[in-house]
């Protein structure tokens, strides 16, 4: 019974120390999601480099996501489905005009991609997002 | 042959009219009007001041000709990218993502020229440089909380100036936003007019501002707007002013900053509440001490690698070595 007891015990403490030692792991390896986050540099839209250092900062933990889009700051929602699935809503964005013209049709481009991503994948340090409205490929 | 110099001049009448159309025809900030001259004196434009001067020396070319991009009467309206108001004879206010780069510091001075005066960025007004940019201290870039900044003019800009209400306006009083922003909704087709513009929208609940935008509406902000949309501010519209009646004084209660879209349904437009930093302007007005902005490289991705969930698992840990020694000191005292 001393055994018994001794045994049960030892497993218990093994278990709390397993738990403990597990919630102490990052996240990205319990959470493939949590490799999204990060500060990301868009690489290229749709094959082309942007003119501006465009950006998306993804935080797993409550989902926001936030960047530079070449002339505004935006914000947004990011919800993950799976290993692949991606959708990113509620994009606010503040309302500047740029001068350049260009850039604020780079801008527009960009949101909208963003807007239409339904899934992405992660290879090394490369993020690439793909969806209706156009590819976008990030690094960290 | 008379006739035939008719057709050709009726014929460039109809295409240069047609030409002008894509600035002016659109009505609308979005869903307003054009606002009367001189209907609103505190009205700034905030331009490029590189840009602008360059247009007007000649200097911004195309790559491919040669030639200036620009005609000069058109520089204040292709250097435009900002609102403000002006709130005392020698400061603006505007929104502080207007004057903030993208690594989060402040831009110089130098770089700003502020409209006052006119309506109308093809004709009138005057330019006048800015001396100094205070930025509110707890302006996020990452979140637009607090956005608000105050520019210093080097010279006087006239007492054509507005007060700052000072409170909150009520739930559905109709407030007006007023800029030179686009005014299409649409996310395929802009327009920017030279003419100031003005809508009028209903102040919105922070219940209802709450439901729409979650944790990303803070309490430095307020929204005006139409559930169904329509009317909104847009780009170009930042830092522009938000009036409100106050017993037929218009007094500004709000600085345009930021929305999902441009007078999408179910989203509003999200202000600056100016009621949160009256002090901050009047001190920083008055010439008093301020806490200044500091530019520091705010990440909203906390998780971001290592970390794990240490404080869940920590206290776990010091449970388990706690109930370990209890285990442990039963079985000696056995």
């Amino acid at each position: 019974m001393k055994l018994i007891m001794n045994r049960l015990k030892q497993f218990f403490v093994a278990c709390l120390a397993g738990i403990s030692l597990t919630a102490c792991v990052p996240e990205s390896v319990n959470n493939g999601g949590s490799a999204l986050a990060g500060k990301w540099m868009l690489q290229t839209m749709n094959g082309a480099a942007p003119k501006a250092p465009l950006s998306l900062d993804v935080n797993t933990d409550d989902g926001s996501v936030r960047g530079f889009s070449g002339c505004n700051r935006f914000f947004a929602r990011a919800q993950m489905t799976g290993e692949t699935q991606l959708r990113v809503s509620k994009i606010g964005s503040t309302k500047k005009l740029c001068s350049d013209g260009a850039m604020m049709n780079t801008e527009r481009a960009y949101l909208n991609a963003l807007k239409g991503v339904s899934s992405y994948s992660i290879s090394g340090n490369k993020l690439s997002l793909s969806g209706s409205a156009g590819n976008l490929v990030f690094t960290k | 042959m008379t006739i035939l110099k008719l057709r050709v001049l009726q014929a460039l009448t109809v295409l240069c009219c047609l030409s002008l159309s894509q600035v002016h025809a659109q009505t609308k900030i979005v869903g307003g009007v054009k606002s009367d001259p001189g209907a609103w004196p505190s009205a700034v434009a905030l331009l490029n001041k590189p840009l602008a001067d360059g247009i007007e020396a000649g200097t911004i070319v195309s790559s491919l000709t040669g030639l200036p991009l620009f005609l000069v009467s058109e520089a204040n309206y292709q250097s435009q990218n900002c609102g403000g108001s002006l709130i005392d004879s020698k400061w603006v206010l505007t929104a502080a993502h207007c004057v903030v780069g993208e690594d989060n510091t402040v831009i110089a001075p130098e770089t700003l020229y502020a409209l006052v005066g006119t309506s109308d960025l093809m004709s009138g007004g005057s330019r006048i440089t800015v001396k100094s940019i205070v930025v509110h201290h707890a302006y996020n870039s990452q979140t637009a909380d607090s956005d608000i900044a105050l520019l210093e003019l080097e010279s006087s800009a006239g007492d054509s100036t507005t007060d700052v209400l000072g409170v909150d306006p009520a739930v559905d009083t109709i407030a007006t936003a007023i800029g030179w922003g686009d005014t299409t909704a649409d996310d395929a087709t802009t327009s920017y007019p030279a003419d100031l513009r003005e809508v009028d929208l209903p102040v919105v609940s922070r219940a209802d501002c709450t439901n729409v935008y979650g944790a990303d509406f803070t309490n430095n902000m307020f929204c005006a707007g139409y559930d169904a949309g329509g009317k909104d501010s847009c780009q170009g519209d930042s830092g522009g002013p938000l009036f409100v009646s106050d017993g037929g004084v218009f007094k500004q209660a709000g600085v345009v900053s930021w929305g999902t879209g441009c007078a999408q349904a179910g989203y509003y437009g999200v202000y600056t509440r100016l009621s949160q930093f009256t002090t901050w302007i009047n001190t920083v007005k008055s010439g008093g001490t301020y806490t200044p902005y500091i530019a520091s490289s705010i990440s909203s991705s906390v998780s971001a690698g290592g970390g794990g969930n240490f404080w869940f698992g920590f206290p776990l840990f010091i449970i388990m070595l706690v109930l370990r020694k209890l285990i442990i000191g039963t079985k000696k005292r056995n």
